[in-house]
């Protein structure tokens, strides 16, 4: 069964349709949502709210983009709202986690134990840092470097997936390297102090 | 150049878009500094994994997780669609009779003010004739006549 012919199934409400389409792109899904939120249990109920977006919205997909770029774009509007919308409650979370745990640093908190300080390896440790420069970049710096660097989508593609223009995308891009670039020196810097 | 300077010069450094003069005095520190060398190699041994992605499997329960969202999506589509069916014709009804009182209530509303269209239907009436006009509807009681006629002179004589 085609990509095409799958959706139209999906669109008749067919299940068992659904459920292959879910098998073939949930680790594509998975981890564009991963790569941008940075915490596995959000990426996942982000995830499903893709594939659940695409349930219902499958009879409104026209054929003028391929099936992953759609997917693509829901992924990466779905994972930023997700970070947008954490980031205003993040106040009420950080206030509960103080009356909590009053002792306990941010970064201690929103990784799992396996990730503490404590029980890290350097391998962990990198990319900790490197989540933690990753999410200082601006959202759409942010998705335009994860799709292009980590799903290694040309910028045409991102492009689509973005609705901006490949110059965009490409300044985006070169903002975003910039900007890390920056970061992680300031981090050396400090690592070194 | 000291290690601070060095340090101001290393994102394009880094980017290869140094002035060749700089570049090598960049270079030459780098050579003869511990300090500066080291934040360099850390720099290029992280930086591989800033451009790298982390793969993760989906969990175990994430299919049955999502086949009972569709599920409750489905059961939930369904008895919204019979919920609305039954409350269609009411809220017809309901829409009618709210329209219609809308309706007497703008007549009754527009009905309160006939001195304004009065006011309208007379603007041919000449300058003269309109201070008699407002005395007779009652609207300047409390204003000399004098004032009245003075002010409907300097509107005519405007116009």
């Amino acid at each position: 069964m085609d990509e095409q012919e799958l959706i139209k199934k999906i669109a008749q409400k067919d299940h068992l349709a659904f459920k292959c389409f879910v098998e073939l792109y949930q680790s594509m899904v998975l981890n564009t949502c991963f790569n941008i939120i940075h915490n596995r249990q959000d990426a996942e109920d982000t995830a499903q709210d893709v594939f659940l977006q695409v349930y219902k919205s499958a009879t409104n997909f026209r054929q003028e983009s391929t099936i992953t770029t759609w997917l693509y774009r829901i992924a990466v509007n779905r994972s930023l709202n997700f970070k947008r919308n954490n980031k205003k409650f993040s106040w009420l979370k950080s206030l509960t986690q103080f009356s909590d745990e009053p002792y306990k640093t941010e970064i201690a908190v929103s990784i799992p134990h396996s990730e503490r300080p404590d029980v890290i390896t350097e391998e962990s440790h990198t990319r900790q840092i490197c989540e933690r420069l990753i999410s200082s970049l601006p959202e759409k710096q942010r998705a335009a470097w994860t799709l292009h660097k980590m799903d290694g989508l040309s910028y045409r593609e991102i492009s689509r997936i973005m609705q901006r223009s490949v110059s965009s995308v490409e300044a985006l891009i070169h903002r975003a390297k910039l900007k890390l670039q920056k970061e992680l020196l300031i981090y050396l810097k400090e690592e070194a102090t | 150049m000291n290690c601070k300077t060095v340090e101001k010069h290393l994102p394009l450094f880094i980017e290869k878009q140094l002035p060749e003069n700089i570049l090598i005095q960049v270079q030459e520190h780098l050579n003869n500094c511990s300090n500066c060398a080291r934040l360099l190699d850390r720099f290029w041994q992280l930086w591989p994994s800033l451009e790298s992605r982390q793969n993760i499997q989906p969990s175990a329960d994430f299919a049955i997780q999502l086949q009972q969202r569709v599920i409750d999506y489905d059961e939930g589509s369904q008895h919204k669609r019979k919920s609305s069916h039954l409350l269609i014709q009411p809220i017809r009804v309901a829409a009618a009779i709210a329209l219609t009182g809308l309706a007497v209530f703008i007549g009754n509303y527009l009905g309160q003010f006939p001195q304004l269209y009065q006011l309208q239907a007379t603007k041919s009436i000449t300058a003269m004739q309109q201070p008699s006009l407002f005395k007779s509807m009652g609207l300047f009681n409390d204003v000399p006549v004098n004032s009245i006629e003075s002010v409907c002179l300097s509107i005519t004589l405007e116009e």
